[in-house]
């Protein structure tokens, strides 16, 4: 792995300067490595991150189950890791005027890292450099532990069973509230809390009436103007009537803190704060284990949600300022040679790359007639949609689409648009969901058109997007010192085989000796078996299998593994 | 033959989720089952292997599965792998029960994956067929794809020792017919009177002491050894001989059904146990064993060691078709002769037949093999159509010649699993 050439480098520059003409926003300094083939192979195992910690399992090979998103590209022909410089890997096969293309592709993938604010949590960091610590961290440890060290890999190994559960929206969250508070002025926990929590509650549960509610926001402002903040707030806390009225809510108050304070952002936080197993003097190293475990996890959480904008965005980026640089010139042909092999729509099948680029487009489109607005939504005749076009400019386009950059990650692009605008996407790239049947005339099995509807396009495409379990820790249902966890129910049951180790490795984590359960969704036949089998074997085919839906608890304790239904 | 008649719906699954995961993986978003590395571990087998057993005295359950792949008579490729588990969300849902319902859970069926695609065509155009007859990939997590990259060959005949030992495979206690073989070996036990290589002091002390009994010289009361007389063909020798070597041998025949019912996992426990089983013979027959592989649907068919493993599922189910191919070879190329025959068959049980074509051909495989396994693959402890006509047709009271097998696979296909239902099916008692 060798740093590019000075004369290759200096063609990247200029690529950047005209990426930066086009509105591409890359800050700092990008660093470029050539690899091999070889290097990119025994990479991907690390996820391309060259000082990954070191796993033995990553070695082996690992069986990866079908939902389970690739955090990268699998464009073989450059990688780029968001990190801060950030770096990207070139195959070292590539003729220049490649390079150039995909540098273009990667400038636009950095403008989305560094712009995007799903990636909030990571613009401050030298990911690569961190990562390497905490490799070199964890190797210490199993030099210390000596012939002990085994039992740093079974904590790696049991921490990653829970590390897609990480708590990445929580941490969004709380950057989110600092953000916050920045913007709004000091409005202060206590306040917060007496408006948007204490009051509502009451408003619920019909206590206090809206009138009430907006009266007190008077009065907050007026004490607020006559005795400035500091003491304004004081007073307004102070005033008699307030306090016969609510007589209890300096102490419900202060209990609500102790329970914020309480709260952790995921299973991995819970179980460093928490866990009589680590919270021993000498199990203090799995702190660090755990620790680093989750960053990584944090990490890559925002590139899995937004895959398909990624590489739209970049694919869309790459086209445009390639084709508009003069320095391809010949090239041309090779160009369109491999950018159709990225960029194809596929006859059957799905690319996140063309989708990616074509919902940008559609987009900028949109915007650029002016159809982002109300009034086209009222406009229902397909001729007149067609037609409409309000000429809103380049300028306002480009403000949309860089917005859209901004703000959007996977769901939200694919999901925003309203219906009737979808089913123009869909149509305008000639999409469609595709379906199978048995054919026994033929002997084959068919695959057809099945629906051309935005509807179910969108629906298929939603199916497509990452969405880990939703799992949250339950304390009071939790057996004394034991650990509850309660996988609330979105429609998807959990993949039932891998439930047993996972909850394994918890109970070592969290302590043995200590239960630890997970309730969730099964589905389970109503009538008895013989129907389904006569359905499924011929002899009975209209009888349909029905499922019922019930709450099923998984225990282990003391090593035992059980499962009963609620 | 109208082939349709004999499908089932869960044949049309099988058949429908094989031609949707090809689909995937050539065309979709599909992430491939495993990331290919160029080194299988940076420790050997035996390392791993040591690991996984620390594992259980650590109190843990073993991580290492070990996908092997028969390549060719008497070679496998074995690849180790892991499974990460993790809670993540399953395929199963059967909100519209009125596509597919294969109601197990976990691996089950839900209802068909839509796939996404692009271009001209009406809603109701075909676009594209797929066969499932022909060049399949047998399965996702046996690293089928290309074996001769990640995989370390291995003589199957050392996996069979490995196996016998690991899992206290029992011994064949008589091996039955032996032949002839190519070999000849040299003894002493040739006798010939007067000249030789070794002297048999004893035969020849018998013959002089006849000799001289005929001559009146012996005198039974008073025996003075002094006084024989040794004639010269008294003496007799030992020397060379060369004699054939007789050596058992061993053909097995190892049948399975690939209807459509038996994609995914059931496939994935019977390929895996006849390819133990095999080690085993190997080892059992000293590498005599010529393996022949039939497949069958409603007719069967047989193929080569490769397509065996590769084949995917096609169409119904006619059980009895593949025993009847069985007997047709062997008499056809008399193997009863000189061969220890075995046949192994797996399958899901679910026949169109109720036993009358079927038991009698089984009972003619009975009458020329040393063993028949059959190993019943199922979801849930349902008795199934084979089982059933198995019991009313007498063949499980024979159990030296016929054993059967029901395994569960509800929770997964496991190694131990695979090693009861081969045990039960192997064992002598």
């Amino acid at each position: 792995m060798e740093l590019i050439e000075q004369r290759t480098k200096k063609i990247m520059e200029e690529c950047r300067k005209r990426a930066a003409d086009a509105g591409l926003e890359v800050q700092g300094e990008t660093l470029e490595y050539i690899i091999t083939n070889r290097d990119m192979i025994e990479l991907s195992s690390k996820i391309m991150i060259p000082t990954l910690y070191d796993y033995w399992v990553h070695d082996v090979e690992v069986i990866k189950d079908k939902w389970i998103y690739d955090a990268y590209p699998s464009n073989p022909y450059e990688t780029v890791i968001n990190t801060r410089p950030a770096i990207s890997f070139y195959n070292d096969n590539n003729p220049d005027w490649l390079n150039v293309m995909i540098f273009y592709h990667v400038l636009a993938h950095i403008d989305f890292f560094q712009n995007n604010v799903f990636f909030r949590k990571t613009w401050d960091d030298d990911f690569c450099g961190q990562a390497l610590a905490d490799k070199r961290l964890l190797n210490s440890i199993r030099e210390e532990m000596g012939a002990e060290k085994r039992w740093v890999d079974y904590v790696i190994e049991f921490a990653r069973g829970i590390d897609n559960l990480v708590g990445y929206y929580s941490e969004l969250e709380e950057a989110d509230k600092v953000a916050r508070q920045d913007f709004f002025g000091t409005f202060s926990e206590k306040s917060s809390f007496y408006f948007g929590e204490f009051l509502k509650q009451r408003h619920d549960e019909k206590t206090v009436e809206m009138k009430f509610y907006y009266d007190e926001i008077g009065r907050y402002s007026q004490c607020v103007k006559q005795f400035g903040e500091k003491h304004g707030e004081a007073i307004f806390f102070d005033d008699y009537i307030f306090r016969s009225k609510f007589p209890e809510f300096s102490s419900v108050f202060e209990k609500s803190k102790k329970k914020q304070r309480k709260k952790t952002k995921d299973i991995l936080q819970y179980l460093i704060e928490y866990s009589e197993l680590i919270g021993k003097e000498q199990n203090n190293w799995m702190k660090d284990v755990l620790g680093t475990i989750r960053k990584t996890s944090l990490y890559f959480q925002p590139q899995i949600r937004t895959k398909i904008g990624n590489e739209g965005w970049a694919s869309l980026w790459h086209e445009r300022l390639f084709l508009a640089d003069e320095r391809i010139k010949g090239h041309e042909v090779d160009y369109a040679r491999v950018n159709s092999g990225v960029l194809v729509d596929p006859r059957i099948g799905f690319n996140p790359y063309s989708v990616g680029m074509h919902l940008y487009e559609f987009i900028g489109e949109l915007a650029r007639k002016g159809k982002l607005s109300y009034g086209f939504q009222l406009v229902k005749d397909s001729e007149a949609r067609r037609k409409y076009d309000e000429k809103k400019g380049e300028g306002y386009a480009r403000k949309v689409l860089f917005g859209a950059r901004k703000n959007f990650d996977d769901f939200m692009l694919i999901n925003f648009l309203p219906d009737d605008d979808f089913q123009d996407f869909v149509n305008k790239y000639k999409l469609f969901v595709a379906g199978t049947r048995f054919n026994p005339d033929k002997w084959v099995i068919e695959i057809y058109i099945k629906s051309r509807s935005g509807k179910a396009y969108r629906e298929m495409l939603n199916r497509y997007l990452y969405h880990p379990p939703y799992v949250i820790i339950d304390e009071e249902k939790a057996k004394p010192n034991g650990l509850y966890l309660n996988h609330v129910f979105e429609g998807r049951t959990l993949v039932t085989k891998y439930i047993e180790p996972v909850l394994r490795g918890l109970e070592f984590l969290w302590g043995r000796g200590n239960t630890v359960q997970l309730e969730t969704t099964e589905f389970e036949m109503e009538k008895k078996d013989s129907d389904l089998r006569a359905w499924l074997y011929g002899r009975n085919q209209d009888v349909e299998p029905e499922f019922e839906k019930v709450r099923v608890l998984y225990t282990v304790s003391d090593k035992r593994f059980a499962r009963i239904v609620l | 033959m109208d082939k349709g008649k004999f499908v089932t719906k869960s044949d049309i699954i099988g058949m429908r989720r094989l031609a949707e995961d090809e689909l995937a993986k050539r065309n979709g978003i599909y992430v491939p089952a495993y990331s290919p590395s160029p080194l299988v571990s940076l420790e050997s087998f035996e390392d791993l292997l040591k690991k996984d057993e620390q594992r259980e005295k650590d109190g843990f359950p073993k991580k290492i599965k070990i996908g092997r792949i028969l390549a060719g008579p008497g070679k496998v490729i074995a690849v180790p792998y892991v499974e990460e588990e993790k809670l993540i969300h399953g395929e199963f849902e059967p909100k519209e029960p009125s596509d597919d319902g294969n109601g197990e859970e976990g691996e089950g069926g839900g209802e068909g994956e839509s796939v996404a695609g692009s271009g001209e065509g009406e809603v109701g155009d075909v676009i594209a067929e797929k066969s499932p007859e022909g060049e399949g990939e047998g399965d996702d997590s046996q690293a089928g794809d290309e074996p001769g990259e990640h995989g370390i060959e291995a003589e199957a005949y050392k996996i069979g020792k490995e196996l016998s030992e690991k899992f206290q495979l029992p011994n064949l206690k008589d091996r039955g017919k032996k032949v002839p073989t190519d070999q000849y070996i040299y003894d002493l036990t040739d006798r010939h009177r007067g000249s030789g290589q070794l002297l048999d002091k004893k035969e020849t002390l018998k013959s002089i002491v006849k000799t001289n009994i005929a001559l009146g010289r012996l005198d039974m009361d008073h025996i003075d050894t002094t006084k024989l007389v040794v004639g010269p063909n008294d003496k007799v020798y030992r020397v060379l001989s060369r004699e054939k070597v007789w050596k058992s041998q061993a053909v097995v025949f190892f049948l399975r059904d690939y209807s459509g019912s038996m994609y995914g996992e059931p496939t994935k426990a019977v390929v895996t146990q006849h390819l133990m089983i095999y080690a085993w013979l190997l080892v059992q027959y000293e590498k005599l064993v010529i393996p022949r592989f039939i497949v069958h649907d409603t007719e069967a068919k047989e193929i080569t060691v490769n397509k065996y493993y590769r084949a995917s599922v096609n169409g119904g189910t006619f059980i009895y078709s593949a025993f009847k191919l069985v007997n047709e070879i062997v008499q056809n190329e008399g193997l009863d002769r000189d061969y220890n025959i075995y046949v192994f068959y797996g399958s899901d049980g679910e026949d169109f037949d109720d036993g009358r074509q079927t038991i009698p051909e089984i009972k003619k495989i009975l009458g020329y093999t040393n063993r028949m396994g059959v190993c019943v693959v199922k979801y849930g402890d349902r008795e199934s159509e084979f089982e059933k006509y198995v019991k009313k047709g007498n063949v499980l009271d024979n159990r030296e010649l016929f054993r059967m097998h029901a395994m569960d696979i509800s929770g997964g296909v496991t190694d131990e699993k695979n090693i009861e239902a081969i045990k039960a099916l192997i064992t002598q008692d």
